[in-house]
């Protein structure tokens, strides 16, 4: 863990002069061209943007899921540099869950294996996992699912067992990219109350959607396009 | 340690995929299957080839009279060599030489008679050195001996046939009265069941009793000796073969004028056949083994690939790279175990129940085959199926997450 810096710096999420590029081939196309933003604990930041801004890719280099090229990204105080994929594995599993727009669970295990997943990697026995899982689903209105497999539930079933997933390891920071996007309006609107009550238990929350009414729950409003934050003033 | 929720995970897993791992798991049974098919019935081969000599010494040498075929001190190619009793004497003097003895089979067919029974069978005069020589293994009783044959005893060893023929195999054979031509003979032993052409038909009583009893001549139909421990066939031979050909009148380098059967050249062909047969069961074995490891390694290669997105989505949740390495590698060893095992069962089973059934022939007996190579052979393919799964494994592991999660 050489690689780690702990900075005192009071914030969830601090992101300074972010850049990343993508090279396909012999061109390299920027991405992410110099983004500066913090969130603080607690905070519930929507951000938005048109398809190809970039906003994906912000999330996925907040996730761990992917490396920047430029300035800095500190998270919960440490300063993440280019992490080995066991070292970005155990940030991942203790700070950070994912929630994602096509859920992304594993088809041939039942909702309570979904959600008690994290746990297994973080080692946890079995009867406490399952203790756990079973509690958040049902605390998602699942209760009656809780054996059923992916296949047999609706998407916004499919997408409450992903952010009880999310939550099982009872991590700081929630991403979640467009969590929304595959689902009917009134789904959404439940799947968003959900987002709000977590972020009420003080769970810090960063959500990509497309929907002004998702974003209208949230607390800021990161606008991004080409790249670049384009409501600095709010950052 | 037996991490139950790891071995939860592959059991899932591997039932995710019911068709793919059936697939390999047979293509891994099929190739233990064959491989211990091929070493038992091997060893069959080898025992059953083996068995063909098992009645006679390896270090045995057998000589019969044959034809001159050349002149020799005027006298015409041709004449047939008729060795005696004389013979067994003096070759008897001979340094290198253990035991010997005659072997007379008596020209006709005697009638022999127990109660009502009545069989016709052939009469071979030997003496007790022969025992040694030919070794046929007794079922019961004794072999002739050197009493029997110094006061000519009317004693007699007879095949399984015999007994089955006279007594139909409801009395005892063992000191009966026999009427062998019409003299009554003790049955002093009885040879065990051996191959079909060599012994159950057979009477054997002293040489001395059959030349005072049927045929008083002192030719004999064979010389059967053993070489002494230190000494080889090959250095006797030109001295045994000189005596001869000056007592029988015939040119010492006449091939044809004595034949001669050298058991333990013969098996010494037989054994140098069978490390050939060896080898190659070993070469085709080692093949099949490979082919099982190739299709594993495919197999997992196929596997990694399609569960890329999988893999994705347990980084993403927290899975650490090696967790996920150690869960393919896992499942191979899983797979090749469970159907090595199952193959090494229905290999053995096959095996067993050959055995069973007791399919022989005569070049063919009691196959079986060794555990530990059984169990290597198991061994070595889950090493290799070990091997062909980390490659893909690795593979897999290195991709991003982030690549993991948008493949489809």
């Amino acid at each position: 863990m050489c690689n780690l810096h702990l900075i005192h710096e009071n914030k969830m999420i601090t992101v300074r002069n972010l850049t990343k590029s993508y090279h396909v081939g012999p061109i390299t196309v920027p991405v992410l061209k110099g983004i500066d933003f913090s969130v603080e604990y607690g905070e519930f930041v929507a951000i938005m943007g048109p398809s190809g801004s970039g906003k994906s890719t912000l999330l996925n280099v907040l996730g761990i899921l992917d490396r920047y090229d430029e300035g800095e990204y500190i998270l919960n105080g440490t300063l993440i540099k280019p992490l080995s994929e066991t070292e970005a594995a155990h940030f991942r599993s203790r700070l950070i869950g994912f929630v994602f727009q096509s859920f992304n669970l594993l088809p041939f295990k039942s909702a309570i294996d979904n959600v008690s997943m994290p746990l297994y990697y973080q080692k946890v026995p079995r009867r406490q996992r399952d203790e756990k899982a079973r509690r958040l689903l049902e605390r998602m209105g699942l209760a009656d699912r809780i054996h059923h497999l992916p296949t047999e539930m609706s998407g916004g079933q499919r997408q409450r067992v992903a952010i009880a997933r999310a939550l099982v390891n009872e991590p700081p920071l929630i991403l979640a990219d467009e969590p929304t996007g595959n689902l009917d309006s009134e789904t959404s609107e439940d799947v968003m109350k959900i987002f709000s009550e977590i972020n009420g238990e003080g769970r810090t929350l960063v959500v990509i959607t497309h929907d002004e009414h998702i974003a209208a729950r949230a607390r800021r409003v990161i606008r991004l396009q080409d790249g670049r934050i384009t409501n600095r003033n709010l950052g | 340690m037996f991490d139950f929720d790891r071995w939860a995970e592959i059991g899932q897993s591997l039932k995710q995929h019911k068709l793919r791992t059936a697939l390999t798991a047979f293509g891994v049974s099929w190739g233990i299957f064959m491989l211990i098919l091929l070493l038992g019935m091997g060893k069959g081969l080898e025992r059953g080839t083996m068995a063909l000599y098992q009645d006679t010494a390896t270090n045995s040498v057998w000589i019969n009279g044959g034809k001159t075929s050349q002149d020799y001190k005027g006298l015409t190619p041709g004449r047939v060599v008729n060795l005696d009793i004389e013979d067994i004497a003096m070759l008897a003097r001979l340094p290198g030489i253990d035991l010997i003895g005659p072997t007379k089979l008596v020209n006709k067919a005697y009638n022999m008679q127990y109660g009502q029974n009545i069989g016709s069978f052939q009469i071979y005069g030997i003496a007790a050195a022969n025992a040694g020589i030919q070794k046929l293994s007794l079922e019961g009783g004794r072999q002739i001996n050197e009493l029997d044959e110094r006061e000519s005893r009317k004693v007699a060893v007879v095949g399984t046939r015999v007994v089955e023929v006279l007594m139909k195999n409801r009395i005892d054979p063992l000191g009966s009265s026999i009427l062998v031509g019409g003299i009554p003979f003790t049955v002093i032993g009885v040879y065990k069941k051996a191959l079909e052409e060599q012994s159950p038909n057979r009477v054997y009583i002293p040489y001395a009793t059959l030349r005072n009893v049927f045929d008083s001549s002192p030719y004999i139909n064979q010389i059967a000796l053993t070489v002494a421990p230190g000494h080889a066939w090959a250095s006797i031979r030109p001295e045994a073969v000189k005596l001869l050909a000056q007592r029988h009148r015939f040119d010492a380098q006449d091939s044809a004028a004595l034949e001669i059967y050298d058991i333990s050249a013969e098996v010494k062909k037989l054994q140098s056949l069978m490390t050939g047969i060896r080898l190659f069961m070993v070469i085709v074995g080692v093949g099949t083994l490979l082919a099982g490891c190739v299709g594993v390694s495919n197999t997992m290669l196929v596997t990694v690939k399609e569960r890329t997105r999988e893999f994705g989505i347990r980084k993403a949740i927290g899975a650490s790279p090696s967790s996920i390495l150690f869960m393919v590698l896992h499942e191979t060893l899983a797979i090749t175990l469970v159907a090595g095992y199952l193959g090494l069962l229905a290999g053995v089973g096959v095996i067993e129940l050959v055995r069973g059934i007791g399919i022989e022939s005569d070049y063919f007996r009691d196959p079986q085959i060794d555990l530990p190579i059984a169990l290597g052979a198991v061994a070595v393919l889950s090493v290799a199926g070990l091997i062909a799964g980390y490659l893909p494994a690795r593979q897999a592991v290195r991709i991003s997450p982030i690549e993991a999660l948008r493949h489809e």
